[in-house]
């Protein structure tokens, strides 16, 4: 046995094994930190108190319920700039950041991590300004639950996928905040255009069924109108899932050169 | 530190001259022939001559020569079009390469293309508030071409707010990329969504032969004319960065 053989080897961590372990550390820091459900979900039931009484005197037509819905997405979209600016906010003030870099990992793994919590938290935000849309609103958001959600996720998936890759280029440039919201959001838009269709029609199908119920008509079964309402989502749904891989294949790509010092 | 761009004006200056020709005698030929010299002669069933019923009277003449705004509105689309190409390959190419002239080129092409999409929304909305009765009516195709003006607006907000020149290009190719995918979006909004005002595609429903010619003439002529303006921005843009190296230059000469 020659003298190189008895030194211990190391064995960088690949990119599944990298985002696992970059994974905990986003949760350790969520949990110290409160950067996400602290600043994004207070924000989110702020807003939803604020449009609840905005809209306090109006019966719930279906005007009134297709405002509220853009009125969420738009709470939505304000939760996710906060809570990425302040996630990425807090590794740019402790130098975090430059030693994360240092890391044998591939950077790929460190953009995965930040994008697989950073989804995790928002949909915790997003559940946050479900619930609060249901109470304080009058929305039956708890009904189309099952099928909001997926749109949710997949909202979340993409918006955070270019935010963090936005939100990493801009980090140490002056007026960052003001920055990543003027430069994301004409990126995520296109998301938001299919978010916000299938968010408005899922809950009016079930808003007309409860509508129905009301007058004594007769009624489709709770499965029947899951049924009905994800067959007129399901293309938004297709067409979500086709630009969240976009925006992450781009991003894996690109995360490489946006970190480069 | 040498001059870069100083030795390849000469092919600059060709490119740009031929552009410059091909596009304004070709603008005014196809503006002539487009504005003057075709009859307005169109058949009724035409998309120009049917009246929808929000719009303001109910004299379908009323939309006669209306459809010539068409001549500016759909070339100024295509060029978004390629602007918005150009944006992205050249990011693409940065990347790869490093060398500032492709930065020089996506900063030319978005200038550009500010003033191409604005056109492109600024004629479809004169034509809608005419024909439709609405200018605006929020349809995806026209959410998705303002939201791109609005990225062409947010990639020279990122490039002004950052002042290291080599994070800048680095910053910009990585953000014209980004800005691809918006331009397929708008193109095939109408065939995602379905039902909207907008027609899909004019050419299907234009069937003046006419109309087909000026149609002809006017995309590739108008075209040029903007990817001249592309390259004198760029000439002026690399000129300018030239200048600035010779200026370094000399002031590090003076201090040794």
């Amino acid at each position: 046995m020659n003298a190189s053989s008895d030194q211990p080897t190391h064995r960088s961590p690949g990119l599944i094994e990298g985002t696992r372990v970059l994974f905990s550390r986003e949760l350790a820091l969520e949990r110290q930190t409160f950067a996400w459900l602290g600043a994004a979900g207070l924000l989110a039931i702020q807003e939803i108190v604020i449009i609840g009484l905005g809209f306090r005197d109006e019966v719930l037509s279906d005007t009134r319920l297709a405002l509220s819905m853009a009125a969420i997405w738009l709470a939505f979209l304000f939760a996710g700039v906060v809570g990425i600016n302040r996630s990425l906010g807090q590794e740019n003030r402790d130098g975090a950041f430059d030693a994360l870099l240092l890391m044998p990992t591939p950077r790929a793994s460190i953009y995965l991590a930040k994008v697989i919590s950073g989804t995790i938290f928002l949909c915790g935000a997003s559940l946050v300004l479900l619930l609060g849309a249901g109470l304080f609103l009058n929305l039956p958001v708890i009904k189309a639950m099952p099928l909001l959600l997926p749109v949710m996720v997949l909202s979340a998936g993409g918006y955070v996928a270019i935010g963090t890759l936005l939100g990493s280029a801009v980090m140490g440039v002056r007026g960052r905040e003001a920055l990543l919201s003027v430069t994301i959001l004409p990126l995520v838009v296109p998301l938001f255009l299919m978010a916000t269709g299938a968010g408005r029609d899922v809950v009016l199908i079930f808003h007309e069924q409860d509508m129905l119920a009301i007058s004594g008509a007769e009624t489709m079964s709770y499965s029947e109108t899951l049924g009905t309402a994800f067959s007129d989502v399901a293309q938004e749904l297709g067409l979500l899932l086709a630009v969240d891989s976009l925006y992450l294949g781009l991003g894996i790509l690109l995360y490489e050169k946006v970190v480069e010092r | 530190m040498n001059p870069v761009f100083a030795p390849r004006r000469e092919l600059f200056f060709w490119v740009a001259a031929v552009l410059c020709v091909v596009g304004v005698v070709g603008t005014v030929w196809a503006m002539y022939y487009a504005y003057i010299s075709i009859p307005p002669h169109m058949p009724h069933d035409s998309f120009f001559i049917m009246k929808p019923e929000n719009a303001a009277g109910n004299n379908p003449m009323k939309l006669y020569h209306s459809y010539r705004i068409f001549f500016l509105h759909l070339p100024s689309a295509y060029a978004t079009m390629f602007v918005s190409l150009t944006m992205g390959l050249s990011g693409i190419l940065y990347l790869i390469s490093k060398k500032r002239h492709w930065d020089s080129l996506i900063s030319a092409a978005t200038q550009v293309g500010i003033a191409t999409c604005l056109l492109t929304m600024a004629t479809g909305f004169f034509w809608g508030d005419f024909a439709w009765g609405i200018g605006w009516s929020g349809e995806p195709r026209l959410n998705a071409v303002l939201v791109l003006w609005l990225s062409y607006l947010a990639l020279l907000a990122l490039r002004h707010s950052i002042p290291d020149p080599n994070k800048r290009a680095q910053l910009t190719a990585i953000y014209a990329i980004l800005t691809l995918p918006i331009y397929p979006f708008a193109k095939y909004a109408i065939e995602i969504y379905g039902e909207v005002n907008h027609p899909p595609n004019l050419r299907a429903i234009i069937g003046d032969e006419n109309i087909i010619n000026a149609r002809s003439l006017a995309i590739p002529s108008l075209i040029s004319l903007y990817a001249f303006f592309v390259v004198l921005r760029f000439w002026h843009l690399e000129m300018r960065r030239d200048m600035s190296r010779i200026r370094r230059a000399m002031q590090e000469l003076g201090n040794s």
